[in-house]
């Protein structure tokens, strides 16, 4: 069986059809299904070919070693929750631009 | 199999790892930031001058990014060596920054717990800092390797420290190193008797050119009791084992030590200096230094470090045999430091690369059987069996 991908999973979603979810009844694995079930109905509901995920988390300060907030840790620290989604305001007079991009990252297959 | 590289968004740096001692008061044996000697030659701590300048440069990323939110991680060596009256001032500084830019901020400190009193739990909770503790389990193999400069047991200490965070209910988190020679049953009894349910064990620092032993029966293990912990309700949460978790859900890891994600951290040396993740030092004397810093260079400008930049690039141009494995993305080829040799630099797999598969491998075994298909009639069908009856499989045909 190959990893289970979002793809994989999108997949085997859309065989199943409407309604079809993915669960466990491990209390560990529903937890960490969540935000993937979240990730996948965001897919279906854009109706989007593929399902993509916010690597930008990764790509931001707060992952190393240890360290977590809401988006990510650095291994050499361990914080809970203290907030932390990609974090760019628009700048002053603008409504968006560059820097103000929601996260947005490559495919996950 | 070669699997689809996902690309990466090029976001500002507001997330910085700070070194204010370089130093320690104990001696582990197995420390990464003592295998490179040039940490000696740098100030034993961060001077008022680099601090403040330090903090210019902050709050310059900040605006210049319009950043909302920034983080900081205090580190050392032990950076409570560091003294309350500079943790408290660094923080005070950093609300006059958030006054002025409408910024917040994140603070947290990594220490060994041996310096920790009532004095430092104020500071912490004036300040909102959040403290992760380092403790290897129980005393006997905590002992093994965390001594102090004169030989002796560090664990008493350690937990002295935690029944005081206890006492005053501040939340904390925790950091183990695995030992593979335990079974890892000793790190969750240890932590479960001690009223512990959210640590990490993380994986020994160790070069391609090492010979560690091997950590894949502990992991393996060790996701069995993470599993077992969880079976009836959430009780029981082990970083390393939920990350690999969630990256073969085809979620994220939230770590840098696996998953396939650039490796972006800055590190700020006590001089001032900047550089790239701490641990890569493990390569050898002198490996992560650059002639990038803070009084000449500003924050974002690292991502013009060579040394910076050979790092992330490394962490994406994975080798030849990751970019072939069936867990390239959930993995990521391993740690970035766990991947250098002084043949190939970081083009290798992990030194762990057997055991991380074996591990991810033996993950992925259970997902196929507990995760279901649940479909609105009630029924459940097996992932595993899910896919495996799919003759012609469309996952196929996408490649994945």
């Amino acid at each position: 069986m190959p990893p289970l991908t979002l793809t994989v999973l999108a997949s085997v979603l859309q065989m199943h059809g409407a309604g079809a979810t993915i669960t466990s009844g491990n209390k560990g694995i529903e937890d960490l299904l969540a935000p993937i079930r979240a990730q996948l109905q965001e897919g279906v509901e854009s109706n989007a070919p593929s399902v993509k995920i916010a690597l930008n988390n990764h790509t931001k300060g707060f992952y190393a070693k240890g360290f977590y907030t809401k988006g990510g840790f650095f291994k050499a620290s361990y914080m809970k929750s203290v907030g932390a989604t990609p974090s760019v305001r628009p700048a002053l007079g603008q409504s968006g631009g560059e820097t103000a991009k929601p996260p947005e990252g490559g495919t996950h297959r | 199999m070669v699997a689809m590289l996902p690309e990466f968004v090029n976001a500002p740096i507001n997330y910085l790892l700070v070194k204010v001692a370089a130093r320690c008061n104990i001696d582990c044996s197995y420390c990464y930031w003592f295998r490179d000697k040039s940490v000696y030659a740098k100030p034993k701590l961060m001077s008022p001058a680099v601090r403040d300048q330090l903090l210019r440069r902050v709050e310059e990323q900040i605006v210049r990014y319009s950043l909302e939110e920034f983080s900081l991680l205090l580190h050392g060596g032990e950076p409570l060596l560091w003294g309350i009256g500079n943790v408290c001032h660094l923080a005070e500084d950093c609300r006059s920054i958030s006054d002025r830019t409408g910024c917040s901020f994140a603070f947290s400190l990594t220490t060994n717990g041996v310096l920790l009193d009532d004095g430092w739990l104020d500071c912490f909770e004036q300040n909102t800092i959040h403290v992760t503790l380092s403790i290897d389990g129980p005393a006997h193999i905590h002992d093994l390797h965390r001594r102090t400069f004169q030989g002796g047991p560090t664990h008493a200490l350690v937990e002295r420290a935690i029944r005081l965070l206890q006492h005053r209910g501040t939340h904390f988190g925790v950091l183990a190193v695995c030992n593979p020679a335990y079974h890892p049953k000793e790190y969750v009894e240890y932590f479960a008797a001690v009223g512990i349910d959210e640590f990490d064990v993380l994986l020994p620092d160790a070069t391609f050119d090492d010979s560690p032993p091997s950590i894949g029966k502990f992991y393996c293990d060790l996701f069995d009791l993470w599993l077992d912990g969880n079976r009836e309700k959430r009780g029981l949460n082990i970083r390393s084992v939920e990350n690999m978790v969630a990256a073969l859900l085809g979620g994220q890891s939230k770590s840098e030590e696996i998953g396939y994600a650039p490796q972006e951290i800055c590190t700020i040396m006590t001089d001032g200096g900047m550089e790239p993740l701490d641990v890569l030092r493990i390569a050898g004397d002198g490996s992560t230094r650059t002639s990038f810093n803070i009084f000449e260079n500003a924050i974002e400008e690292i991502k013009d470090e060579p040394r910076w930049k050979a790092a992330r690039d490394a962490s994406l141009n994975l080798s030849d045999k990751c970019k072939q494995c069936r867990y390239m993305q959930a993995c990521g080829g391993g740690y970035l430091p766990h991947r250098f040799s002084e043949e190939n630099g970081h083009d290798n797999p992990s030194v762990y690369c057997e055991d991380l598969y074996g591990t991810l491998s033996h993950i992925q075994s259970v997902l196929e059987k507990q995760v279901y298909v649940s479909e609105p009639s009630g029924k459940k069908i097996a992932i595993g069996e899910v896919i495996e009856s799919t003759e012609q499989s469309p996952l196929q045909a996408q490649g994945a």
